[in-house]
C-alpha cells in the first residue's frame, strides 16, 4: 500500500463522518442545482409530451354558417394533405332548475350552449383528447355520463360525482324561441353523472379571469348518438395533417369543399404558441434559480471544504517533515475530494429524483403526461462532473495556496481608526473582522465574506427585480391597458352598445375598436383596429408611433421578431383573401384582445394594430353577416369614464345590468400576466434559501473566529480589557464584516437587478421602467447589521466568559 | 570517521516589518558519524534556523549544506522531502504528533511512505515501540499520553526509517524533568548505539548530554568544542 493510501485510510477512518457530513451538504446543494436545471428543461419540453398525449389536432375547422353535409366530411378526409381527423358535433344542452325550467345561462354566459361529441367514435375522443385531471372518463356506452372541463367545473361550481339535470334542445328550436320571446320547447332530459375534469391545452394557457375560457362538456359517443337527431349549433373537425407545412394547401382544399358558406379555420399554431409563451417565464426562472443556486452551493461547498481542510491542515507540516512530497499532499487531497464527491453524488442523485416530482412546473403541468419521477441523465452527468470538478479543485487550490507564503495585509481600516482615537473596542473588532489569522488559527474569510456578499447581493437583485415586476404587474399602462373600461357587445354587432356608449354622461371619450385576425406574413397574428382620438389612445407605444394611415401597423415586440421585421419594414397583411402591404411604424405593448371564446388573443409582444380605415379595405366592418366581412369583425368600445366611475355604474348606464346585451371589463391583463405574478415566488424561495445561508456561514465564521483567537482575548483581558469591552469588540467585528459585505452586496444588486428587469422587460417587449425600493433596501441593510448582531451576542458572551490564565498558561 | 553533515557560509535573513533579521551570518559546521552535537544559544541565535535549514525545511540565502555526501540546498521541496525519507528523523519541541493516528500508526507512515510495505513497516514500528516502552500503547491515540511518552513517541517516529542523523530541537523544551530525564537518557542509548544526533538547546545541562557543543550567539558559531561533562547525565534539565 503507498504512503498516501496508507494515509488516506487511516484519516478516512477517523474522519469519515466529518466528510461524509459535507458531502451530504455539497451532494443536497447539487441535487437542489440539479432539480431546477433537470426541471427547466423537462418544463420546456412539456409541451412536446402533450401535443403527443394528446393527439393535437393542427385545425379546427367547420362552415362558417351552416352544417356540414355528410359529402363534404367525406371530402375532407380524403384531401391528400389530411392524415387523420376527428369529427365533433355541439349540441344545445342546458342544465334544468329543480322546477324543471332550462337555465339558458348555464354552458354559455351569452345563451347557448359548447356541448359536444362525436356519434361515430368508438373511442372517447380521437384527436385533442382532454387530459383527465381529477375523477374517470366516461364510459363511451353510457348515456348518463359526462365529462366536463376544468373551466366548466371553476365556472358552474360542478365537482366529479355530482349530477345535473340535463336538457338537450334542437339548436333551431333553441334560439329561435330565445330571438323572439316565446317561450323554450321541451327537453329531452337526462340526468348526467359528472364522472370527471379535465383539462385542455387551450384552457390551460389562460387565466382565469379571462372572459374568452369556454367552458366545455364532453359527451360520450352514446349520449352523443342519443341526442344526434337534434339540429346541432354547430358542426366542426379536428384535423392532423401530415406535414404540417401544408396548412395553406389544405385550408384552399377545403375551402373549395365547404365553398358558399365559407370556412371557419383555427389554427392550433397560436394556441401552442401561446402555451410556449406561457411557459418560457417558468423555464427561465429555473434557469435563473438553478445559476443561483450553482453560486450558493459553490460558496457553501467551499466554505465547509475549506473549514475542515483548515483543521486538518495543522497536520501538513509534520507530514512535510516526515517526508510528504507536495504530490503525495495533493494526491491525499484529491482522494479525499473523491470520497466527499462520491458521497454527494449519491445525495445529489437522490434529492434530484425527488425533487423530479415537483416538475415540470407552470400552467402545463396538470395537462404534462409525465409528471412522476424522472431521470435527466445528461443533467445528473454534468452536475455529478461539476460537483467532482468543484470539490477537486477547491481541494487543490487549498492545498497548493497553503504551501506558498502568505503576505500580511495591512489594517489599513484599524489602523487609521486607532490614530483617530476610537474607542478599543471598536479598532480592535475591526482588526479582527479583517485579519484572517494564520495557521491553525486561520478563518475562512475571504470566502464567508464572499458568501455573506453573495446572499445580500442576491437578495438585493431579487428585490429591486420584485419591485420592477410588482410594478409592471400593477400599472395597467405597462402591460398595454391605457384606458378606463372596454365594453362590447353579446353578439359582437349589437349597436346598442355603441349608442350607449356615445351618450353615457360616466363616459368622458371612447373610440371604436375591431378585431381581426390576419396572416403578417403568412403568419397568424392577432390584431385590433382602433382609431386614435386625442383622448384616448390606439394602443400603449413602445417605440415609433401609432398607425395613423391604411397602410400603417403597429406591432408587439415578440410578434415583430416572429417575422423577423423591424420598425420601418414592410409587411403583407391577409384578411379574408385579401391582401395589402403595409409598413410598421411603432412598437407597442398588448393588453388581452380576443373577438370571441378559444380565439388567440393578443398579450404584451403578441398582436399587432392598425386604424379602422385600414381594417375597411379588407372588407366591411361590424357586420357579421357580410359574406365579405373581415374575419371575426367584432366591435368593442375603448372608453375613458369621468373620475369615480366605477364598473358597476358603467355597467348599469351601458348594458342596464343585462347580460345579454354585452359586457363590460376593466383592465384586461395578458394571459402571460398571471404567469408573472406566480414567479414571484420563485425569486423569494431562492432568496429565503439564501438568506438562511448567509446567517448561518456568519454565524459560524463568529464562533469559528472567537475560538481561533481565544488566546488574544485571554491576553486582551490580562491589559486590562473588560469583559463589557470584549463583548463590543466582537459585536464590531460582525459589524465590520457586514457592512464591508453591505457596502458591496447593495450596489451590485441594484445594478444586477435592474439589469435583469431591463433584460426582462425587453424580452416580453415591454417598457422599461425601473423601481429601486429604497425603503425596503434600508431595511434590509439595518435589518442585516441587526441580525449580525444578535448572531455575534452568543459567541461573544462565550469570549467574555474566556479565563485568561487557562490560555496564556497554554502558550 | 566521515562526516554526515557539513555546513559551509551558510547565511539566513527574514524580512520582518521593521527591519530583516539576520538569523544566520556565515555559519560552518561539521558533524561526524556517531557524533552526539549539541548546539547552544540564547533565543535568536539562530540555533534552531540552522537545524531547519539542515533539515531541509527551510532553504539557506547563501552557502552549501550536505547530509550524508547529497546537497541540501539548490533542491526543490519535493526532493528536499525524499532526502528526509532517508537521511532525516526530526523531533520537536511541542511534539508534533499526528494526533488523528493512533501511536503505531503515527510510526508506521513515515517508513510506509518511505517505501516500506506495510506489513514489515507495522513489524519495525511494533519492535520500535516495545524498545522505547510504548508497546501496550501502541493501538491508542496520543493525545492519551503524558509529555514524555509523546516525545518518546516522537523519537520512535523519527527513527522509523534508521535515519543517518536524528535532528531534535529543544527535545525536552516542553517536558517536565522526570519527562526530560526520560528523554536524555534515550538519546544517550541511540548515541551509544551509533545513531548520530544534532541537538539543539538552550539549557546548558541538556547540552551536556552531548558529547560536543556548539555555541552560537547572534548568527555566528562562537565556539566548537568537547562537552566538559563528557556522558554525564544532567541534574536537571
Amino acid at each position: 500500500m503507498s504512503a498516501v493510501m496508507y494515509r488516506f485510510r487511516v484519516a478516512a477512518g477517523r474522519r469519515w463522518i466529518a466528510w461524509t457530513a459535507i458531502g451530504l451538504l455539497a451532494g443536497a446543494a447539487v441535487g437542489v442545482v440539479m432539480v431546477a436545471a433537470a426541471g427547466a428543461r423537462r418544463t420546456g419540453s412539456s409541451l412536446d409530451r402533450i401535443i403527443v398525449d394528446e393527439r393535437a389536432s393542427d385545425v379546427f375547422i367547420g362552415p362558417q354558417n351552416g352544417l356540414f353535409t355528410p359529402a363534404q366530411i367525406r371530402a375532407i378526409k380524403r384531401l391528400p394533405q389530411v392524415s387523420e381527423s376527428s369529427y365533433l358535433r355541439g349540441v344545445v344542452m342546458t342544465r334544468l332548475r329543480p322546477d324543471a325550467s332550462p337555465d339558458p345561462h348555464f354552458a354559455f354566459d351569452a345563451p347557448g350552449t359548447v356541448a359536444g361529441g362525436d356519434p361515430t367514435a368508438r373511442e372517447f375522443g380521437a384527436l385533442d383528447r382532454p387530459r383527465l385531471i381529477v375523477g374517470r372518463l366516461p364510459s363511451s356506452g353510457a348515456v348518463n355520463e359526462i365529462l366536463v372541463s376544468d373551466s366548466a367545473a371553476r365556472s358552474r361550481h360542478l365537482a366529479a360525482g355530482s349530477v345535473i339535470e340535463a336538457g338537450f334542445f334542437d339548436a333551431g328550436e333553441f334560439f329561435g324561441a330565445l330571438s323572439t320571446g316565446k317561450p323554450l320547447p321541451a327537453p329531452r332530459r337526462f340526468s348526467l353523472t359528472i364522472t370527471g375534469i379535465a383539462h385542455g391545452l387551450d384552457d390551460a394557457t389562460r387565466s382565469l379571469d379571462d372572459p374568452r375560457r369556454i367552458p366545455r362538456f364532453y359527451l360520450t359517443p352514446a349520449l352523443a348518438r342519443a341526442v344526434s337527431d337534434l339540429a346541432p349549433p354547430y358542426e366542426g373537425m379536428y384535423v392532423r395533417l401530415r406535414d404540417h407545412g401544408e396548412m395553406h394547401a389544405f385550408e384552399q382544399g377545403a375551402t373549395k369543399i365547404i365553398g358558399p358558406v365559407g370556412v371557419s379555420v383555427q389554427e392550433a399554431d397560436s394556441t401552442l404558441q401561446r402555451a410556449r409563451r406561457e411557459t418560457r417565464p417558468f423555464v427561465l426562472a429555473l434557469w435563473l434559480f438553478a445559476l443561483l443556486a450553482a453560486f450558493a452551493a459553490t460558496g457553501v461547498v467551499a466554505q465547509t471544504s475549506i473549514r475542515q481542510q483548515r483543521s486538518e491542515a495543522t497536520e501538513h507540516p509534520t507530514l512535510r517533515a516526515i517526508g510528504f512530497t507536495r504530490r503525495e499532499m495533493l494526491q491525499h487531497e484529491a482522494l479525499r475530494a473523491a470520497f466527499i464527491g462520491i458521497v454527494a453524488a449519491a445525495v445529489a442523485v437522490v434529492v434530484a429524483i425527488g425533487g423530479s416530482l415537483l416538475m415540470p412546473i407552470g400552467p402545463l403541468r396538470a395537462l404534462d403526461p409525465h409528471t412522476g419521477i424522472d431521470l435527466d441523465v445528461t443533467v445528473l452527468a454534468l452536475g455529478i462532473g461539476a460537483a467532482f470538478g468543484l470539490l477537486l479543485a477547491l481541494h487543490m487550490i487549498t492545498a497548493r495556496r497553503r504551501s506558498t507564503k502568505q503576505r500580511d495585509s495591512a489594517h489599513l481600516v484599524g489602523d487609521a481608526l486607532a490614530r483617530a482615537a476610537a474607542p478599543v473596542p471598536l479598532v480592535a473588532g475591526v482588526r479582527f473582522a479583517l485579519d484572517r489569522g494564520r495557521g491553525d488559527r486561520a478563518i475562512p474569510l475571504r470566502s464567508t465574506l464572499l458568501g455573506v456578499t453573495l446572499a445580500i447581493a442576491a437578495l438585493v437583485t431579487t428585490v429591486v427585480y420584485g419591485a420592477g415586476l410588482t410594478h409592471f404587474t400593477k400599472t395597467p399602462r405597462l402591460y398595454g391597458w391605457v384606458w378606463d373600461f372596454q365594453a362590447e357587445p353579446g353578439d359582437g354587432s349589437d349597436p346598442r352598445v355603441m349608442d350607449a356608449v356615445k351618450h353615457s354622461h360616466s363616459v368622458m371619450a371612447s373610440a371604436v375598436g375591431y378585431y381581426a385576425q390576419p396572416l403578417i406574413d403568412g403568419k397568424n397574428v392577432p390584431a385590433i383596429a382602433v382609431d386614435a382620438r386625442p383622448e384616448v389612445q390606439q394602443v400603449s407605444i413602445i417605440s415609433g408611433r401609432s398607425a395613423e394611415h391604411d397602410n400603417e401597423i403597429v406591432l408587439g415586440a415578440d410578434s415583430l421578431h416572429m417575422l423577423g421585421r423591424h420598425v420601418g419594414d414592410h409587411v403583407s397583411v391577409t384578411i379574408s383573401q385579401r391582401t395589402f402591404p403595409f409598413t410598421i411604424v411603432g412598437t407597442s405593448v398588448f393588453a388581452r384582445f380576443a373577438p370571441y371564446p378559444a380565439s388567440s388573443p393578443t398579450g404584451l409582444g403578441v398582436g399587432a394594430a392598425m386604424t379602422v380605415k385600414a381594417l375597411r379595405r379588407f372588407g366591411p366592418v361590424g357586420d357579421l353577416n357580410a359574406p365579405d366581412a373581415p374575419n371575426a369583425g367584432q366591435y368593442f368600445m375603448l372608453v375613458k369614464v369621468r373620475p369615480g366611475t366605477s364598473m358597476q355604474t358603467l355597467t348599469h348606464e351601458v348594458l342596464h345590468d343585462d347580460p345579454m346585451v354585452g359586457q363590460v371589463l376593466t383592465d384586461q391583463r395578458p394571459n402571460d400576466l398571471v404567469s408573472y405574478d406566480d414567479l414571484r415566488r420563485t425569486p423569494l424561495a431562492l432568496v429565503g434559501l439564501l438568506v438562511v445561508l448567509a446567517l448561518v456561514t456568519t454565524s459560524h465564521l463568529l464562533v469559528s473566529a472567537v475560538r481561533s483567537r481565544r488566546r488574544d482575548f485571554s491576553l486582551f483581558r490580562a491589559i486590562g480589557f473588560t469583559r463589557d469591552q470584549l463583548r463590543l469588540s466582537i459585536l464590531a467585528q460582525a459589524t465590520t464584516l457586514v457592512v464591508i459585505a453591505l457596502v458591496v452586496a447593495v450596489p451590485t444588486g441594484v445594478v444586477a437587478g435592474r439589469l435583469l428587469w431591463t433584460t426582462t422587460a425587453n424580452w416580453l417587449g415591454i417598457p422599461v421602467e425601473h423601481i429601486v425600493p429604497v425603503l425596503t433596501l434600508v431595511a434590509i441593510a439595518v435589518g442585516t447589521l441587526a441580525i449580525a448582531n444578535l448572531l455575534a451576542l452568543v459567541p461573544a458572551i462565550g469570549a467574555s466568559r474566556v479565563r485568561p490564565a487557562d490560555w496564556l498558561r497554554s502558550e | 570517521m566521515s562526516d554526515v553533515c557539513t555546513a559551509r557560509a551558510v547565511r539566513k535573513t527574514f524580512e520582518a516589518d521593521l527591519a530583516p533579521v539576520r538569523a544566520l551570518r556565515g555559519v560552518d559546521l561539521d558533524v561526524r558519524a556517531g557524533e552526539f552535537v549539541a548546539i547552544m544559544g540564547p533565543s535568536g541565535c539562530g540555533k534552531s534556523t540552522l537545524l531547519n535549514l539542515v533539515a531541509g525545511l527551510d532553504v539557506a540565502d547563501e552557502g552549501e549544506i550536505t547530509i550524508a555526501g547529497e546537497k541540501v540546498t539548490g533542491r526543490n521541496e519535493d526532493e528536499l522531502a525524499r532526502m528526509r525519507r532517508r537521511h532525516i528523523g526530526i523531533v520537536f519541541q511541542f511534539f508534533n504528533l499526528l494526533e488523528g493516528m493512533t501511536v503505531l500508526e503515527n510510526v508506521v507512515l513515515p517508513a510506509v511512505i518511505a517505501g516500506t510495505k506495510r506489513r514489515p513497516a507495522e513489524t519495525r514500528a511494533r519492535d520500535m515501540l516495545d524498545l522505547l516502552g510504548l508497546a501496550d500503547k501502541s493501538r491508542q491515540l496520543p493525545g492519551v499520553l503524558s509529555g514524555g511518552q509523546r516525545q518518546r513517541l516522537a523519537i520512535a517516529r523519527a527513527l522509523a526509517n534508521e535515519p543517518t542523523m536524528l535532528l531534535a530541537d529543544e527535545p525536552t523544551g516542553a517536558l517536565d524533568t522526570a519527562g526530560g530525564h526520560e528523554v536524555l537518557e534515550l538519546f544517550k542509548r541511540l548515541h551509544a548505539d551509533g545513531q548520530t544526533i544534532l541537538m539543539v538547546t538552550h539549557n546548558d545541562e541538556v547540552a551536556a548530554a552531548g558529547d560536543r557543543i556548539v555555541r552560537m550567539r547572534d548568527g555566528r558559531v562562537e565556539s566548537d568544542g568537547l562537552s566538559r561533562s563528557g556522558d554525564a547525565a544532567p541534574a536537571t534539565v
